[in-house]
């Protein structure tokens, strides 16, 4: 099983160089929290949320084949039900806060205010 | 693993399982009394287990989590201030006529995630505390779902929140590629011992990378100026247990898992020293200043919070043995004093559905309600860092650790920075001794339930007792503090 995964990880790491992987990952956070800024739509915020989620369990998906363990890949199971989670969540409160001010509109999100 | 090991995990299953139950009860049992009962005596079983888990301690269960003297002191703080906060809760809830199920299940789940937090020794085990936690808080804070400043807050932490998860894990996926381990020690030694590399490694470069992004996850997690955009909104759009709640346990498990990975190694070997500094000054002033603006109680208190997240940092930095001490104990006097405060303004709220949050609620009430008022006004002294409470205690512990570390600096800009803080933490206590216009006089002098007025006085007098004889306390964080870094 080990000597498995270690050849996998071996020629994977000679077919894409970890620093590669790193580097896309680090461009989907970068569409991802450059989404959440930018944007206005509710919607859209928890869909650029899931681009960055999704760049991080990339990075750890590199690293994984990286070190040829499996730590790395189980931690992306841990960050997809994360994500979920979250969805779920984050969409039953759109719901609510669409059922009350008929918009997505992040800036009808401005009551609070010192 | 063994039976051991699962008794001496008792006090994170005892409240994950409560939380279950209370759940499943909700379906067929609409007895609230029933589901406050069983969250308040869960939490009570949880800080029993707590203690026999001494007689264990220290345990390592599996790599990922650590039941040593440390892990118990913060699951024996965040328990307790858990339990009272379920105590002050529920008048709150039963007024607004959302007293059910759901809210005691999540506070029960929340509380196993700070838990987790709390015994943390690997990453994965961080990651999954704080998710544990964070979820259970974006619906903990838009629980008044008709309240359209509750949902506005929800949204606005789930936003930040999920995006500095993102920052965390991008953070720990590239020190995992650079270190090629997850166990939280290990980890930051390997970053330190990669940094003086960089420009020569590519590891070296990722370790530094990953660290800063840990560093930016942790720092919006704990509401650091910059990244404490959130804190305000999401403070005074929670309901009020909700507030005490993030602004509490959830910043004591935080740090008490930072102090953990980064205590042993110390700040200025993993060669962020520079940078924290910036942000701790930024905090302490920020916050500081900011609140100065204020005239909402909840929002006021939000920025008191940040600027003491700040001096948090100066003891973080201070570092060694005397600043990890100074450390938990800061955040020890923190959590009572801050659950104190928000427990008189949770009481408060309790009287109407509207929220007791504006400055001018409180005006006159030091006449009104002699005791809430004298309770509030012992929080804020102890905020405020005046004498004979813990606050003052905690921050001359801080200022000393500094001062032994040699950082002179960051214990002036502490200093001054408190001296700001005066000016508002006084102002609070002046609006509650003003006297009324309109003469009113309602002779209701104690909060309406008995379970809070104890909870209120057990607080006070932890207040009062760790400032006037504090020697007990600093032995326990003496003790807790010697298991992650040996004197």
């Amino acid at each position: 099983m080990t000597a498995q995964v270690t050849s996998a990880a071996v020629s994977m790491t000679a077919a894409v160089p970890t620093s590669h992987v790193l580097a896309v990952a680090a461009i989907l956070i970068a569409i991802g929290t450059f989404g959440v800024l930018l944007r206005r739509n509710l919607i859209f915020m928890l869909m650029a949320l899931e681009v960055a989620l999704n760049g991080a369990a990339l990075a750890f998906i590199g690293a994984a084949a990286r070190w040829g363990t499996a730590d790395g890949q189980v931690f992306v199971l841990f960050i997809m039900v994360m994500a979920a989670a979250e969805v779920a969540v984050g969409l039953a409160l759109i719901l609510q806060i669409y059922r009350r001010a008929s918009t997505l509109d992040a800036d009808v999100l401005d009551t609070l205010q010192g | 693993m063994s039976g051991a090991d699962l008794w001496s995990l008792a006090p994170l299953i005892v409240p994950a399982l409560a939380g279950t139950l209370v759940m499943l009860l909700g379906g067929f049992n609409a007895n609230r009394r029933l589901h406050h009962g069983l969250a308040v005596g869960a939490l009570a079983a949880a800080l029993l287990c707590v203690g026999m888990a001494y007689g264990t301690a220290p345990r390592t269960v599996t790599p990922l989590l650590i039941i040593d003297s440390y892990a118990l002191f913060f699951l024996t703080l965040i328990y307790a201030a858990t339990g009272l906060l379920a105590m002050f809760a529920r008048p709150y809830l039963a007024v607004r006529e959302k007293d059910t199920d759901a809210f005691y299940a999540l506070l029960l789940f929340a509380a196993t995630g700070m838990g987790v937090l709390a015994c943390s020794n690997h990453f994965a085990a961080l990651f999954l505390g704080l998710e544990i936690l964070t979820v259970s808080l974006y619906t903990l804070i838009g629980y008044l779902r008709e309240d359209s400043r509750s949902l506005e807050a929800a949204a606005k932490y789930l936003v930040l929140a999920a995006l500095s998860s993102s920052f965390l894990l991008f953070g720990i996926a590239l020190v995992y590629a650079a270190t090629g381990t997850l166990l939280l020690n290990p980890a930051f030694r390997a970053i330190a011992d990669l940094a003086p590399q960089f420009g020569q490694q590519a590891e070296a470069a990722w370790a530094l990378a990953g660290g800063i992004f840990l560093f930016v996850g942790f720092a919006f997690k704990l509401a650091l100026v910059p990244f404490h955009m959130w804190s305000p909104d999401v403070y005074q759009g929670a309901p009020a247990p909700v507030t005490a709640l993030i602004a509490t346990g959830s910043k004591g498990a935080v740090l008490a898992v930072l102090l953990r990975a980064v205590g042993p190694v110390g700040l200025g070997e993993i060669g962020g020293a520079a940078g924290i500094t910036v942000l701790a000054v930024l905090t302490m002033f920020g916050g500081n200043l900011l609140a100065l603006l204020q005239d909402d109680l909840k929002r006021l208190l939000a920025y008191s919070s940040v600027a003491h997240l700040g001096y948090v940092m100066v003891a973080l930095l201070a570092g060694g043995v005397a600043g990890a001490q100074a450390m938990t104990f800061y955040v020890l006097a923190y959590v009572l004093t801050t659950l104190g405060a928000f427990g008189v303004v949770t009481i408060l709220s309790s009287e109407s559905p509207c929220e007791a949050d504006s400055l001018a609620a409180y005006r006159g009430i030091g006449w009104r309600r002699p005791w809430l008022a004298a309770t509030l006004a012992v929080m804020i002294l102890s905020l405020a860092g005046i004498p004979p409470t813990a606050g003052f205690l905690a921050k001359v512990a801080v200022l000393g650790a500094a001062i032994e570390a040699g950082r002179l600096g960051l214990a002036i800009a502490m200093a001054l920075a408190s001296g700001v803080a005066i000016y508002f933490y006084l102002r609070v206590i002046v609006v509650m001794y003003m006297q009324e216009e309109e003469d009113a006089t309602e002779a209701s002098s104690l909060p309406s339930s008995f379970a809070n007025a104890v909870a209120l006085l057990v607080l006070v007098a932890l207040v009062i007792a760790i400032g006037l004889h504090p020697t007990p306390w600093f032995e326990a964080v003496r003790v807790a503090v010697a298991t992650i870094l040996p004197a």
